[in-house]
């Protein structure tokens, strides 16, 4: 999760003159990342308090997965594919062994889709 | 003339044969996530009987109703989810396909096109939407 770095700031706390800084940074495969620059010594310890922020109100529009079907959908046709961005997690004619496949892969909410068996031909409407 | 405001836009593609969009439908624990067509011509929602297995609901266990077609009429069985569009989260009544053969999502009017405004500007690929209020 991306998030822009727009809470950077620092002051200088008490008499003794600990530097206190302040920026935001995302918890990631088990590492803190910082989201802005953070000029520390290599190996310089330092005293972390944790505030939880709200996630951000992000709404995903699934583009990239529709980019990947546009591109590669009639190589998989009348097959499920679980898709996670541009990366094709599974394939296959049973859906729910798709998506447990794909969910196995560490993306539990894949998007997963039925390509249609010609998936060339135009459509005359819906139904 | 009248003014309509929008709160999303959504860019879908061209290379899809249709004006797809994103949907995730919930029930109980379960969550899936799926493409949808808008089908200003469905009377209701309607979407693949796997789908439905998919968040453990019985699909013949809901409410059941034929819809015409182009060539005949289907079955489908409806059954009350969260659906999630964009951002927009309803709970609606929508159907499933009684029939697994049919791979076709369909956002149609009664659960969605009837709780939001949309706009479309298919030259652009351009769909905006917001919530009715």
């Amino acid at each position: 999760m991306d998030r822009i770095a727009d809470n950077w700031g620092s002051r200088t706390s008490g008499y003794n003159q600990v530097m206190v800084r302040e920026l935001e940074a995302v918890f990631e495969n088990g590492l803190l990342r910082p989201l802005g620059p953070l000029s520390l010594a290599e190996k310089q310890r330092v005293h972390v308090t944790i505030t939880d922020l709200p996630a951000p109100n992000r709404i995903c529009n699934r583009k990239a997965e529709q980019e990947w079907l546009g591109a590669h959908g009639r190589e998989y046709p009348g097959q499920w594919v679980a898709l996670d961005g541009d990366v094709l997690l599974s394939h296959g004619s049973d859906a729910r062994a798709v998506r447990d496949e794909a969910r196995r892969s560490g993306v539990h909410r894949p998007l997963l889709v039925h390509v249609p068996e010609e998936p060339d031909q135009p459509s005359a409407g819906w139904l | 003339m009248p003014q309509l405001e929008f709160s999303q836009v959504h860019s879908y593609p061209s290379t899809l044969g249709g004006i797809s969009l994103p949907v995730t439908l919930k029930s109980g624990r379960e969550v899936i996530d799926l493409l949808a067509y808008l089908d200003t011509g469905a009377s209701n929602c309607l979407f693949e009987r796997k789908h439905c297995e998919l968040l453990d609901l019985e699909v013949e266990a809901g409410d059941h109703r034929p819809f015409r077609t182009a060539t005949g009429r289907v079955e489908a069985f409806g059954h009350v989810v969260e659906l999630h569009v964009l951002g927009l989260k309803f709970e609606s009544l929508v159907y499933f396909f009684a029939d697994e053969r049919i791979n076709k999502n369909l956002l149609g009017r009664a659960g969605w096109l009837d709780r939001i405004r949309l706009g479309l500007v298919d030259h652009d690929g351009d769909l905006y939407l917001a919530p009715y209020d």
